[in-house]
């Protein structure tokens, strides 16, 4: 769950010596909600479950997604940590065996890719029709719980991310084309954000 | 011939004073090898707890009593700060290092960094290891009617829900070995059992922080419980900085407060004597032209304090330190006799005589005081009993060593020094009457009006030696550590884990579902659910439920071979014998690690539960109603509850002291000077209670013990003023010496101390005014005079 979220972060991976300055720019959009869908591989299921929904990001608030299935809760991301936000107000944090993978995620939130650079080893494929893939590969030293991260979009926008921890348990996400918006409403603060 | 009768008179003096010397010398024996015999540590204690008494009836002071001497008292939390660009790794080495130190130590019986997550993982471990004995009953619970088929079914439309939930990536581990989601599931409704850390970041600006739940051997208001701790603490500190030079350490626990109470309220005991004695030193040399036969009144206190703290020990066990704090005010009753008789004496009278003419004020003033503190004795706070016995037993000594010790110093003369400016001319004409009357009632008045506004205030805190400082650093540790006031703990208790459990099960139904409790027992089946779930029939039923559940999982797109090491585990969870239930859940929570293991008690005397749930502010706590066996703690307000119930009690006797105190003065000196005599004590209290209310203090148990004493001297005062003769330079003497000694008391920084003092000092000083002013026509001119 943590590490699905650091994909939804890569929307605001900020600029870097080793990631090029147009995927870059994508970490300066403004308040922005896209839709998206989640394959989730499990070596217990022959084919994947499949679950959808909204992100929302906020460069101030953090990231918020909100799942389409009934009672599910709002994720949400953000400087003071992960919160889950049941629907009957419940409130829960990350365990503390989740701190490994927040600080990859505090680290990619606060643009402190030296942090990251602990963790992962990046590696850019660009090709000529302006696509990209971003992967990081899981350092033999660190203790974070994915192997691999793989982010691929174009100049407009990020497209999947794909977070894996074995080839059979793994997660495939897929972005809509984002919605810029000019702020969200307090409603939406309220309750996609704390 | 010539030598005759001096040999005569000899032997005649020294049977004279063999009988007084004698009685001293085998009182003074008898209570030194009683005094010698005691253990301080058995029979003296500082634990503020056992001021309320052990037998309490009410059950939640009880309860709340038996935790502070239980295990939750000897937990020391600590916090480890180092620079912030220390990696999590070093500062992770550095708290395990400091860990191991403090295991390492006799004084601590356990330690665990919290950021190791050792202890979670432990117990993850221990409830995976029996997840079908422990978690499986209550799931089993669900289905009325249970089939294999049916189980199946819901088993997988509860896995598949849960594969799509956003937790599922969690617990992606865990799935093939418990797919029926037993832990999952319990970990929701028991997530806030162990709070953890809020934040990785400490109070000190740009550090971070390691977090370490530490328990101690020995109790922390005892001397093995502090400084051997603090010593660990410090050799623990000096290991963690091998690995980081910079570490700042911060800890918590009630042994500090101890420790920090203890050296405080010495050294102030220290300083308010050396005060009070140069007080009193300066009162006497004012007074008095001879201060070296000021000695001879210290025999008198020494053998009234010693009778006092012998009979006390011998009545009670254990005697609390604060009775002989308090108990000093004995030292300013019993003083007033020797003034008295050494004030009192005439020249070329004998000493029979004057004790003959002295006799009514002296039993007056004792006997009075006598049944007031005799009827703190009823009082069932310990405190106040024992305060009570002590006082009146150190009274009736004080007399008594009075009477004998001057017996042999007869000749004794303090040579008071005239002050000719306070003399009063006695001799009242109408004019005078009426001034007086006037004033009488214009103090009545202000004493009524006063009354009319006390405003009371019960709080154990008051009893304790301010710790600013310490109480900050508490409260920023314990909100690291997740503590807050925000939630009711609730205690549950039985007599065995089946009727804890049971009870425990009562009050979870009783709770609103938005609202949940959370206790450790939820980790634990309920007996009922246990007793279906391992019941034959049950059990024949549950060995079809494998193939079933195959066939469910395969028919909902699932790999069958994934669920392997479930189907092992349960496979061999039916072949064996299923534990006794008292057994199992013994074994379990012996078991439990860290601070877990202090959510529930298992002893001889019963089991209980703790559990928590998040305050509702619009349903207070004292109006829900509890099922049987559970009580809600409200900790120190629910004790300062029973301190007001105590406080009322004390006043009732006070009351009744008050009664007593009348009815004496009435049989002493018949009915219209026994009024009068009774009149200046108790209007001295009242008014002084008036003054301090107008002064906006609010008043507590301490003012009114304080209200108790200063009555009795200033009773002693009304019937030394009633007696013949010009009483009033040994009055005069004996108040403002009393005076200047509490005085002292109000600078003490224990409220209920300085409290004590602001009453008796403000009641000593109007008695002395009313006797110098003869406000109550008191004095009796001598009958040589007259």
């Amino acid at each position: 769950m943590i590490a699905r979220l650091l994909l939804f972060l890569a929307l605001v991976i900020p600029a870097s010596a080793t990631v090029p300055t147009r995927i870059a720019a994508l970490a300066d959009l403004g308040p922005l909600s896209a839709e998206f869908s989640e394959a989730r591989h499990t070596p217990l299921k022959k084919r994947p479950v499949v679950v959808t929904g909204i992100v929302r990001i906020d460069r101030a608030r953090g990231l918020s997604l909100a799942y389409d299935q009934d009672r599910a809760p709002v994720v949400i991301l953000d400087a003071e940590g992960l919160l889950l936000r049941h629907p009957d107000g419940r409130e829960q944090s990350a365990p503390p065996e989740a701190e490994e993978d927040l600080r990859v995620l505090h680290a990619l939130f606060a643009f402190d890719f030296p942090t990251l650079e602990k963790s992962y080893d990046q590696k850019l494929i660009e090709s000529p029709d302006d696509a990209w893939t971003l992967t990081f590969t899981r350092r033999p030293d660190s203790s974070a719980s994915y192997r691999k991260l793989i982010l691929s979009g174009t100049t407009d926008h990020l497209i999947s991310i794909i977070l894996a921890k074995t080839p059979k348990l793994r997660t495939e996400i897929t972005l809509s084309a984002p919605r810029l918006l000019p702020a969200f409403s307090p409603e939406d603060h309220t309750r996609y954000f704390r | 011939m010539i030598r005759a009768p001096s040999v005569l008179s000899v032997l005649s003096v020294v049977k004279k004073i063999r009988l007084p010397l004698l009685v001293l010398l085998v009182f003074v024996a008898l209570c030194a090898a009683w005094l010698l015999s005691l253990d301080p540590r058995k029979h003296f204690t500082t634990d503020i707890t056992e001021l309320l008494p052990a037998a309490e009836r009410d059950p939640e002071a009880r309860l709340a009593l038996s935790l502070v001497r239980e295990r939750q008292a000897r937990v020391v939390l600590i916090a480890l700060d180092a620079p912030a660009n220390t990696s999590a790794s070093t500062l992770a080495s550095a708290a395990q290092a400091f860990a191991e130190t403090l295991r390492a130590s006799p004084a601590f019986a356990a330690a665990e960094p919290l950021a190791s997550q050792t202890w979670q993982h432990a117990l993850g471990q221990q409830l995976h290891t029996h997840r079908f004995d422990l978690l499986f009953p209550t799931w089993l619970a669900q289905f009325p009617n249970p089939t294999p088929e049916s189980l199946a079914a819901s088993a997988i439309t509860a896995l598949d829900a849960h594969l799509a939930s956003p937790a599922a990536a969690a617990t992606a581990d865990l799935l093939p070995s418990d797919p029926l989601l037993l832990l999952p599931n319990l970990a929701e409704r028991a997530s806030s059992l162990a709070p953890f850390p809020s934040a990785s970041t400490s109070t000190l600006n740009s550090r971070v922080s390691a977090l370490i739940w530490a328990e101690t051997t020995a109790d922390p208001l005892t001397e093995d419980g502090q400084q051997p701790v603090f010593a660990a603490l410090a050799a623990a500190t000096s290991n963690a900085r091998q690995t980081i030079p910079d570490l700042a350490v911060r800890d918590t626990g009630i042994a500090r407060f101890a420790a920090a109470a203890k050296a405080s309220t010495k050294n102030e005991i220290g300083r308010l004597n050396l005060f009070a004695l140069f007080g009193v030193l300066l009162v006497s040399a004012l007074l008095i032209r001879r201060l070296r036969s000021l000695l001879h009144l210290l025999p008198p206190i020494l053998l009234a304090t010693l009778g006092a703290v012998t009979v006390t020990t011998l009545v009670f066990p254990r005697v609390h330190i604060l009775v002989f704090v308090l108990g000093s005010l004995l030292s300013g009753v019993a003083v007033d006799y020797g003034f008295h008789l050494l004030l009192a004496r005439r020249e070329n009278e004998s000493y029979r005589a004057r004790l003959r003419r002295l006799a009514l004020p002296l039993i007056g003033g004792a006997g009075t005081t006598l049944a007031g503190f005799l009827l703190l004795t009823l009082s069932e706070l310990p405190l106040v009993h024992q305060l009570g016995v002590y006082v009146a037993v150190g009274i009736t000594c004080g007399l008594a060593a009075t009477l004998l010790y001057f017996a042999l110093f007869p000749s004794i003369d303090l040579a008071p020094r005239r002050l000719p400016h306070l003399n009063v001319n006695f001799n009242l004409n109408s004019t005078r009457r009426r001034f007086r009357a006037g004033i009488f009632f214009a103090l009545l008045a202000l004493s009524a009006f006063g009354l009319t506004r006390i405003t009371w205030q019960d709080d154990l805190r008051l009893l304790e030696y301010p710790a600013p400082e310490l109480r900050i650093n508490d409260a920023a540790l314990r909100a690291a550590f997740g503590e807050n006031n925000a939630s009711t703990t609730f205690l549950t208790r039985g007599a065995n884990f089946t009727e804890a459990r049971t009870h425990w099960q009562n009050l979870a139904n009783s709770t609103p579902a938005e609202n949940p409790i959370t206790s450790i027992a939820a980790l634990l089946p309920a007996p009922a659910d246990y007793a279906a779930a391992t019941s034959p029939q049950t059990r024949a039923t549950l060995a079809a439920f494998p193939a079933a559940f195959l066939a469910a999982a395969e028919a909902a797109d699932f790999e069958p071979d994934a669920f392997a090491p479930f189907l092992a585990d349960f496979t061999a969870y039916l072949a064996a014998s299923p534990p006794d239930y008292e057994t199992l859940l013994r074994q379990t929570t012996l078991a439990l690690p860290g601070p877990l293991g202090l959510l529930v008690h298992d002893a001889s005397d019963g089991v209980w539960f703790l559990s928590t749930q998040a305050r509702n502010p619009t349903t207070p706590a004292a109006t829900v109603v509890l099922p049987e066996g559970t009580v809600s703690l409200s900790g120190i307000q629910g004790l300062n509850t029973l301190f007001s119930r105590y406080r009322a009690a004390a006043a009732q006797l006070s009351l009744f002291g008050c009664v007593a105190l009348i009815v004496i003065a009435c049989a002493l000196h018949g009915p219209r000077l026994g009024l009068r005599t009774a009149a200046l004590p108790l209007l001295a209290a009242t008014t002084a209670a008036a003054l301090l209310t107008l002064h906006g203090e609010p008043f507590g148990l301490f003012h009114l013990l304080g209200a108790l004493l200063g009555v009795c001297l200033a009773d002693d005062y009304a019937h030394f003023a009633a007696a013949e003769g010009d009483t009033r330079p040994a009055i005069r003497l004996s108040a403002l010496s009393t005076a200047a000694s509490f005085a002292v008391l109000m600078t003490s920084a224990i409220p209920a101390v300085s409290a004590l003092g602001a009453t008796v000092t403000l009641i000593v000083l109007l008695a002395l005014v009313f006797v110098e002013t003869d406000l109550f026509s008191l004095h009796q001119p001598p009958r040589d005079q007259s």
